[in-house]
């Protein structure tokens, strides 16, 4: 009986268990049971961590990115501002929301067209094929699992299927076409009074004392010289370091030894030629001109009645060699047009070639002399070799001082001598500056400016931390001197004051006649022409702006394209005019007296298609925009701050 | 044996719970595996009508960068007939109904519109054939039935553009003030960055009191 149980329980019950333990294989997918080891979460979007290291690797990713787009504009601060921080984040965060959508979507890509795309990754490609192994080791090179950049391969190609849907499901229609030409480039006619504000419309330009007090307490920052300081500082680069640096002659001629088989000087050919000119696009008539006149300098000279050099000053149309016989020098590969370099670089000496065609018309060359390429002698690269190595030890010495000084001048921070000492520098002193910086010296770059200016040199009085002016240029700064702003006294610019004065009231004036005759003509009070009258100025006409017409004020055209008008271009008569200030103070009455509305007929088809596609193109981006942060709002997003720094 | 004994006892207990309990312990277990199998066949089935549908997309997509309309006609009906519950139908139409614009049959793209209000699950494409049905309304000089798909709450992913198409509608009906705070509000709406921008305030600046 026993027995009899025993062989059951290894025939089904065992299959059972075993059954039950697959399943959750089956659900879930192996996988899961082999991730690494947890790393520190980010993000959890919807529940899906974005782990730390991924996310330094965007980062990273980033920086890449950033430097090579940038090049020598590109500091590493930018990347550690928490923007730019928060900016990369939010891109991982989209991409997640943007995979899982995609996929409970039900959008889903056939292994046909995954495999077919990573055959056109031109990395896994050789010599142009697809190849399986090179795949396998970038792959495994990346520490990548197959499964795992198939997966965000197939997620990518998801949702560049949504992107295209967006693309293809918009349009513009007819009428959307003509709105747009009609408003984008409508024209409007105006009769403006411009106000202007000057002081001979002032009724009177009396500044009492107290006036003027008052204006010189209130605006104190205009009248008073800024706060400047003077700066000691030391100053460490290679360049002047190598300069001090003495070279063996010994080393010199050793490194020569072993480097003379690359110090080539390229072979040079010596030429003259006869150019006869025709253009690149020359018609038949012009090319049978040249090739006429150059068979007969050809003929000429196989005659051997005149020479090279004659025929050269006759004919050549090349002004910067033929007076000179066409005599061309010595040069290298590359510096004449490929096809002339063909030439000359194939030819005996003394040979005269057949004409050759270059973009500047038909040459004739003669070579006169080869000098073969060589090795460059010692005396020659002896200067070349010196500075290198001058360079080499100075920049060694430069980061070991560099080092020092920081050192130095962090621990001893009330004094720049300990570390000059060291590092066998002198202290120089700067002139003073403001916050503006100095127009010439160490202050001219902001870096230092900001330095001079900071809490712990200006306030504390502390060496500044090291400044790096290039790769190889840093300077050490503390203040040496340093004058508060100061006030200068009234007495001194009393006119300056005094002018800021009148100059406010004119600005007022004008605005405050302005505003009060706008008024009684949109009223209907005065007449356009009674207001003008009154102010005795005239109304200009302005015929058809447009919206990014210069001819006006910006302000102008701007307030005079807000005005609104009826659907006929009509425009009623209590919105017919407004008015505006101009930045320099002037006020301006603005009379709309016509609208032309744009008119999509007056373009022809290009330019109609074009209007189209761009129109089609905005919407695109538009629904798409709107579809991502809708996506974002109803999504369960995460972010633990503290683990981003 | 002791041992003997109790695994005897312990036989004879194992026996009768089975006699009471096999038949549903069975039941239960059979259900179980077929709801798990049932689960994961039909999620298969939806990923191989998915991955069907996602080629017939990727072939219409191709006839429309080609401009074929016939081809991509064909290629579009067929998701439509053949896969109408997938996220590639609704997509296909609103690409047909975009083609059909293009062509200048404003009635035929409205059919397709009319096809994914009606028959898809997806809210993105949803809204976006009520809009361009509004627009294509509009386009025809039929205001109210601009208005009247314009008007239901639930435009909430292209807002904007709902309330810019709302405001064209109303401008062109002569409601000014109505114009007026539509044109607001899709401006209060489109993302900062977005081109059309400059064309909002314009047409708000005609409108405004």
């Amino acid at each position: 009986m026993l027995q009899s149980i025993h062989d059951q329980a290894q025939s089904w019950i065992a299959w059972v268990i075993v059954g039950l333990l697959i399943i959750p294989f089956a659900l879930w997918g192996i996988n899961s049971y082999f991730d690494g080891g947890a790393s520190a979460v980010v993000a959890e979007v919807n529940g899906t961590e974005i782990d730390l290291r991924d996310y330094q690797r965007s980062l990273q990713q980033q920086r890449q990115k950033m430097r090579s787009l940038l090049g020598k504009n590109y500091r590493p601060e930018m990347m550690e501002s928490p923007q730019m921080r928060r900016a990369v984040l939010d891109a991982m965060i989209e991409n997640d929301l943007l995979s899982q959508t995609v996929e409970s979507d039900g959008f889903r890509i056939s292994d046909g067209l995954l495999f077919s795309q990573i055959q056109q990754i031109e990395a896994f490609q050789h010599d142009g094929k697809f190849s399986p192994t090179l795949y396998e080791q970038i792959l495994s090179a990346q520490g990548m699992d197959k499964s795992f950049f198939e997966g965000g391969l197939r997620s990518d190609l998801m949702q560049s299927q949504l992107l295209t849907g967006f693309r293809h499901s918009s349009f513009v229609t007819g009428r959307e076409l003509r709105e747009a030409v009609r408003l984008q480039q409508q024209k409007r006619s105006l009769r403006i009074l411009t106000i202007p504000a000057t002081l001979e419309r002032l009724e009177s330009q009396q500044v009492g004392d107290e006036e003027i007090a008052a204006q010189y307490e209130l605006n104190a920052a205009a009248y008073e010289i800024p706060e400047q300081v003077g700066l000691e500082y030391i100053e460490l680069s290679v360049a002047e370091i190598a300069n001090e640096i003495e070279v063996d002659e010994a080393e010199l001629k050793m490194l020569y030894a072993e480097r003379k088989d690359g110090m080539i000087a390229d072979e040079e050919r010596d030429a003259n030629h006869i150019l006869i000119e025709l253009a690149e696009d020359a018609d038949d008539k012009a090319t049978n001109a040249a090739e006429a006149r150059m068979s007969e300098v050809i003929q000429k000279l196989s005659a051997g009645e005149v020479s090279f050099e004659v025929l050269a000053v006759q004919y050549s149309d090349d002004p910067g060699s033929a007076n000179t016989g066409g005599d061309l020098g010595f040069f290298p590969r590359g510096i004449m047009d490929p096809e002339f370099d063909e030439v000359a670089f194939s030819m005996g000496v003394g040979e005269v070639s057949e004409p050759v065609r270059t973009p500047f018309g038909l040459h004739l060359i003669r070579l006169n002399e080869i000098q073969a390429e060589e090795i460059r002698p010692y005396e020659e690269v002896r200067g070349e070799l010196s500075a290198e190595l001058k360079r080499r030890a100075a920049e060694d010495l430069f980061f070991e001082y560099a080092e020092t000084i920081a050192n130095i001048a962090y621990e001893k921070p009330d004094s720049l001598d300990g570390a000059a000492r060291e590092a066998g520098l002198a202290v120089k002193q700067s002139g003073l500056f403001s916050r503006q910086g100095a127009t010439s010296g160490v202050a001219t770059t902001p870096e230092v400016v900001k330095a001079a200016f900071s809490g712990m040199v200006l306030t504390e009085g502390k060496n500044s931390d090291p400044i790096e002016l290039a790769e190889d240029h840093m300077v050490v700064v503390r203040v040496r001197a340093h004058l508060p702003a100061t006030r200068k006294p009234l007495d001194e610019v009393r006119q300056q004051v005094v002018a800021a004065i009148l100059e406010q009231r004119a600005r007022v004036t004008a605005k405050s006649s302005g505003v009060e005759l706008l008024e009684k003509v949109q009223g209907g009070e005065l007449s356009a022409e009674a207001a003008a009258e009154r102010l005795e100025l005239q109304w200009g006409e302005i015929e058809k702006i447009g919206r990014s017409s210069h001819t006006v004020a910006p302000e102008v055209v701007a307030r005079a394209f807000r005005i609104n008008h009826q659907a006929d271009g009509s425009v009623p008569g209590q919105t017919r005019y407004t008015g505006t200030e101009l930045r320099g103070g002037d006020y301006v009455l603005i009379e709309l007296s016509a609208v032309d509305d744009g008119d999509l007929s007056s373009m022809d088809e290009r330019e109609q298609e074009s209007l189209r596609r761009e129109l089609t193109n905005q919407n695109v981006k538009r629904h798409y925009q709107s579809y991502i942060a809708s996506l974002r709002d109803q999504a369960e997003v995460v972010v633990f701050e503290d683990q981003l720094n | 044996m002791e041992f003997n004994s109790t695994d005897q006892e312990e036989i004879e207990i194992l026996k009768k719970w089975w006699k009471e309990n096999g038949t549903s312990t069975v039941v239960g277990v059979v259900i179980g595996l077929a709801l798990l199998f049932g689960w994961n066949g039909w999620n298969s089935y939806l990923d191989s009508q998915g991955i069907a549908a996602s080629q017939q997309f990727e072939q219409m997509q191709i006839a429309l960068i080609e401009k074929d309309s016939d081809r991509a006609g064909r290629f579009g009906g067929q998701l439509i007939d053949q896969y109408p519950g997938t996220i590639y139908a609704a997509n296909g139409a609103l690409g047909l109904a975009a083609m059909k614009v293009e062509s200048g049959d404003s009635v035929a793209a409205r059919v397709y519109l009319q096809w994914v209000m009606e028959n898809s699950d997806f809210d993105s494409p949803r809204q976006l054939a009520r809009l361009g049905m509004a627009r294509l309304y509009l386009e025809e000089g039929d205001i109210e039935s601009a208005l009247s798909h314009l008007s239901s709450e639930s435009s909430v992913i292209y807002a904007s553009h709902f309330s810019e198409v709302k405001g064209d509608a109303l401008r062109q009906k002569g409601d000014s003030s109505g114009a007026q705070s539509a044109y607001v509000e899709a401006i209060q709406l489109v993302d900062s960055t977005d081109e059309r921008r400059a064309l909002l305030e314009m047409k708000l600046a005609e409108v405004a009191q």
